[in-house]
């Protein structure tokens, strides 16, 4: 498990991160979210030992990475942009893949490239954005570590091979110990894949949490209550984070237990009510409004 | 268990990525030296006149210049390459989330980028001496000095790496890396040239004030790694054909190599990884290095000024300006922001202050430099050197700089024969001392002035040498008593304290001009060689005429000729002036000559 211990991290007057301190606990394939400039590949860098805090620290299986060869080793990074060596190949690349990462998967990637269709001879310097993407995930994935950081790494990516990246982070953690963290700015791309998330936000986490939990206990309702009485009983006995109304259609975010919450619907003699599943976007909404910020302006 | 990184399997993986670096370096020194050694042993034997040994150890033994100017730029081309990582965020990203701690990434780095050259310049070194084997060029010597000069090659490359490495390390981009190597390399010499400059513009009380009379590579030595290796002399001993190097020398560049190795290892471990992208890796350092950069380019320029202009109002002008410019251009070079170059006034305002009081201070004398003259009570002894002061040259051998504190050279070591010349009796040359802090700020000549050169030694240690123009008159009635005092005489003319024996020693030499020989053929005048008994004759006669002869009628009289006697089988002498007084020596000096 990765702890992260009240990091901070400083560029010069600049703080990315403020005493940051989350949880990535083991075979989850944790999602890193936030706006532009929030601190997710700041974070990253940090838990990768790129970057030294300025304070707190990042544990891996309770030992300090920074400076720590034996926990890096469990470690593979891919930056956003992924360093790949002057006229290097494929092959290349492979090759010192398998010095630096011994456990690499050689057969494996062959294969992989195989299945994806790129020549291993090729330079990757003539390959485009999206290619040299999948490249370096194919990489990540065979260096066999027990965790692959992945910055911005489905940016660029078309859904088909997004699916497919999608279908082998699946894949290896049913046959591996393995934990993928994925840092994006977009929480449509990491929604269907992601089961934990951690929102960070000028720095700071907002909040970390098993995306499941979250959603059943957040609850997208579209009512119509004809009788303003009942309506407005109804709004004071759930625990509504967010509603609105337009004409007469009420619609409400609300925190609770599915079957209660339903039932306290149905005693309002509602003449429709539908009870909708919450998007990734609308959790954080929802959360970060009730944790006093005002995410319609970060959330895109 | 996470199984680890095998040092010598990344090694190789960086060797690989360095493969246009060895390729490149294969071709320099395999044209540089196999070649090179091939076409001259082949094609230029006769055109040299010179044997095979001899041409082979001149192409790769000691003292190869050419050789060490390429292996020089290799090593800050492999320094560069090396480590060019540390100036690249993404590259960075990827060498420090390995499983590596930075000490040995350091030591990869290092390793890879350095056996390059290895294997390119040991390579080359290798085939020239197996082309110099098969023509039968080579001596087990001179394949012992090849070693030698492959081992040094090795630690000049090595030194100038250090060098590139620590300005790279201080760095954020190649760009200003390559800057900082330079300046690395000019900057003291630089300062060295203002100093001088300022030495002899405004300290003319200042002795062995020319700075440009040195030669350049004495001026050059030691500022810089690079200068260190270019000039390093030999010890005087030959080698098969070169000079051997100085094992002084190489002692100082291996630990100048050292310790620039250590502080870039040192600076590695604590270099922030952001600090990739920025012109400055220690942004603590940022304010200092401009300071030290801003403030000799402008007080440069005010120099630059006094020397075209004097005049003070410009001279402040220059200063406001170039110092405003030297910042903004400074500044540039950090941000490479055009709006930025005015950023930080307060550094301006620094710079132009600073330069302003030193070169204010320089030129108005604000520490009273040359009208300095320590109280009687201060002192425990002093010397005069005189412009006819007699000429001491080294002993010893060739090249060698000898400790023995009755050896001197005159134009190089002033120094040396005041030191030597100390009395402790020195109420005659403060009086002379009294009237050249008169004139003290007097550079050149004035009318009825001689130039003296003066040393206080005072009593808590501290030794003081200062150039004075000084009253003739003044200068002639000191000098005149002070002759008279045999304590004196002893020191200013070892000649006197020698005995017959000693004299034998000596070979006298004299050139057979019209004054002293006015008899003579015009085709006999040359320089006359005389030994034994002619020279004991000789000595006997000079050191009779000296305990006679006056200040006065030695200098102020014409000096016929200079009498060089050089001790036999070294290459020290003395030059000893021969007046139109020394009828002695004169006379001692025709008869050997006429039975010549």
């Amino acid at each position: 498990m990765i702890q992260i211990e009240n990091v901070t991290k400083r560029f010069d007057d600049l703080v990315a991160l403020d005493q940051v301190s989350a949880q990535i606990p083991d075979g989850s394939i944790f999602g890193l979210v936030g706006t532009n400039g929030a601190g997710k590949s700041t974070l990253l860098r940090v838990a990768a030992g790129v970057l030294k805090p300025e304070d707190g620290c990042v544990k891996l299986d309770g030992e300090p990475i920074w400076e720590n060869p034996e926990r890096k080793a469990k470690i593979c990074f891919l930056p956003d942009t992924v360093c790949f060596f002057a006229n290097a190949s494929i092959e290349t690349m492979e090759k010192y893949y398998s010095t630096v990462y011994p456990g690499f998967d050689g057969t494996r990637f062959k294969d992989l490239v195989s299945q994806f269709g790129l020549d291993p001879k090729r330079k990757l310097a003539g390959f485009s954005k999206g290619m040299k993407k999948q490249v370096s995930v194919m990489l990540g994935i065979c260096a066999n570590t027990e965790y692959l950081f992945c910055d911005e790494t489905f940016d660029g990516l078309d859904p088909v091979v997004r699916q497919a990246v999608k279908g082998l982070f699946a894949s290896e953690i049913l046959t591996r110990k393995f934990t993928p963290v994925i840092a994006s700015h977009s929480l449509r791309e990491i929604e269907d894949i992601c089961d934990h998330v951690g929102l960070l936000h000028r720095g700071g986490v907002l909040f970390a949490r098993d995306l499941d939990e979250m959603k059943l206990d957040l609850h997208k309702i579209q009512c119509v209550i004809p009788n303003p009485t009942l309506e407005k009983e109804l709004l004071e006995e759930l625990q509504v984070l967010k509603s609105e109304k337009r004409g007469s259609l009420l619609t409400i975010i609300v925190r609770g237990d599915h079957e209660t919450v339903a039932r306290k619907i149905q005693e309002k003699m509602p003449l429709f009510s539908e009870i909708l599943p919450l998007t990734l976007e609308e959790i954080f909404i929802s959360e970060t409004e009730v944790a006093g910020y005002d995410i319609k302006n970060l959330i895109f | 268990m996470t199984s680890k990184i095998s040092f010598f399997k990344l090694v190789r993986q960086e060797m690989g990525r360095f493969g246009w670096l060895l390729a490149l370096q294969i071709l320099v020194f395999w044209m540089l030296i196999p070649f090179r050694l091939l076409v001259m042993l082949t094609n230029r034997l006769d055109y040299l006149n010179t044997d095979r040994l001899s041409i082979f150890c001149q192409n790769m033994g000691f003292g190869q210049w050419e050789n060490t100017f390429v292996i020089l730029c290799f090593g800050i081309i492999c320094a560069l390459c090396g480590f060019e990582y540390l100036h690249s965020q993404v590259k960075l990203d990827f060498y420090y989330s390995l499983a590596l701690k930075r000490d040995r990434l350091f030591a990869v780095k290092f390793v890879s980028s350095s056996l390059t050259f290895f294997i390119a310049y040991g390579s080359a070194q290798l085939l020239g001496a197996v082309i110099g084997i098969g023509f039968g060029a080579v001596s087990l010597k001179a394949l012992g000095e090849l070693l030698a000069a492959s081992f040094i090659g090795c630690l000049y490359f090595l030194c100038s790496y250090s060098g590139a490495l620590l300005a790279v390390m201080l760095t954020g981009k190649m760009l200003t890396s390559i800057l900082a190597i330079g300046v690395f390399g000019l900057y003291l010499p630089m300062v060295k040239g203002i100093l001088g400059m300022v030495q002899e513009i405004f300290m003319p009380a200042s002795l062995s004030a020319s700075l440009w009379g040195s030669s350049m590579e004495a001026f050059l030595r030691n500022t810089s790694p690079w200068a260190m290796c270019l000039f390093e002399q030999g010890s005087g001993d030959l080698g098969v054909t070169g000079m051997q190097p100085d094992a002084v020398s190489l002692v100082a560049i291996a630990g100048v190599t050292l310790v620039f190795m250590l502080v870039s290892l040192g600076l590695s471990r604590i270099r922030r990884t952001e600090a990739a992208g920025s012109a400055i890796a220690f942004s603590k350092l940022e304010p200092w290095i401009k300071l030290f950069l801003t403030i000799p380019m402008t007080f440069l320029a005010a120099m630059f000024c006094n020397q075209i202009l004097e005049n003070t109002a410009w001279e402040l002008i220059f200063l406001l300006v170039f110092g405003v410019l030297s910042c903004m251009i400074m500044e540039f070079f950090y941000r490479w922001d055009i709006h930025q170059v005015t950023k930080h006034k307060l550094h301006m305002i620094l710079t132009v202050g600073i330069a302003a009081v030193l070169f204010f201070g320089a030129q108005f004398d604000w520490i009273g430099y040359n009208t300095y003259l320590p109280d009687p009570e201060e002192i425990q002894s002093m010397s005069v050197l005189d412009y006819m002061n007699i000429v001491y040259e080294e002993k010893g051998q060739e090249g060698n700089d000898s400790d023995d504190s009755d050896s001197y050279n005159f134009y190089s070591d002033e120094i040396s024969i005041l030191d030597h010349l100390e009395m402790e009796d020195f109420s005659l040359i403060y009086r002379i001392a009294q009237d050249g802090v008169q004139h003290a700020k007097s550079w050149t000549s004035l009318p009825d002035t001689e130039v003296v050169k003066i040393k206080y030694h005072l009593k808590n240690g501290r030794e003081v040498y200062r150039r004075y123009f000084t009253d003739t008159e003044l200068f002639m009635d000191a000098m005149e008593e002070l002759q008279k005092n045999p304590e004196y005489r002893e020191l200013r003319y070892p000649i006197l304290s020698w005995t017959e024996e000693e004299a034998g020693h000596y070979c006298c030499s004299v050139y057979a001009s019209e004054y002293l020989f006015p008899t003579l053929p015009e085709e006999k005048r040359e320089q006359v060689y005389l030994y034994d008994e002619d020279v004991e004759k000789i000595v006997k006669a000079y050191q009779k005429d000296l305990e006679t002869i006056s200040y006065r009628e030695l200098y102020a009289g014409p000096t016929l000729e200079f009498c060089r006697v050089e001790e036999e089988n070294t290459f020290a002498f003395s030059n000893y002036p021969v007046s139109a007084e020394m009828k002695r020596t004169v006379k001692a000096l025709q008869e050997a000559v006429k039975n010549k």
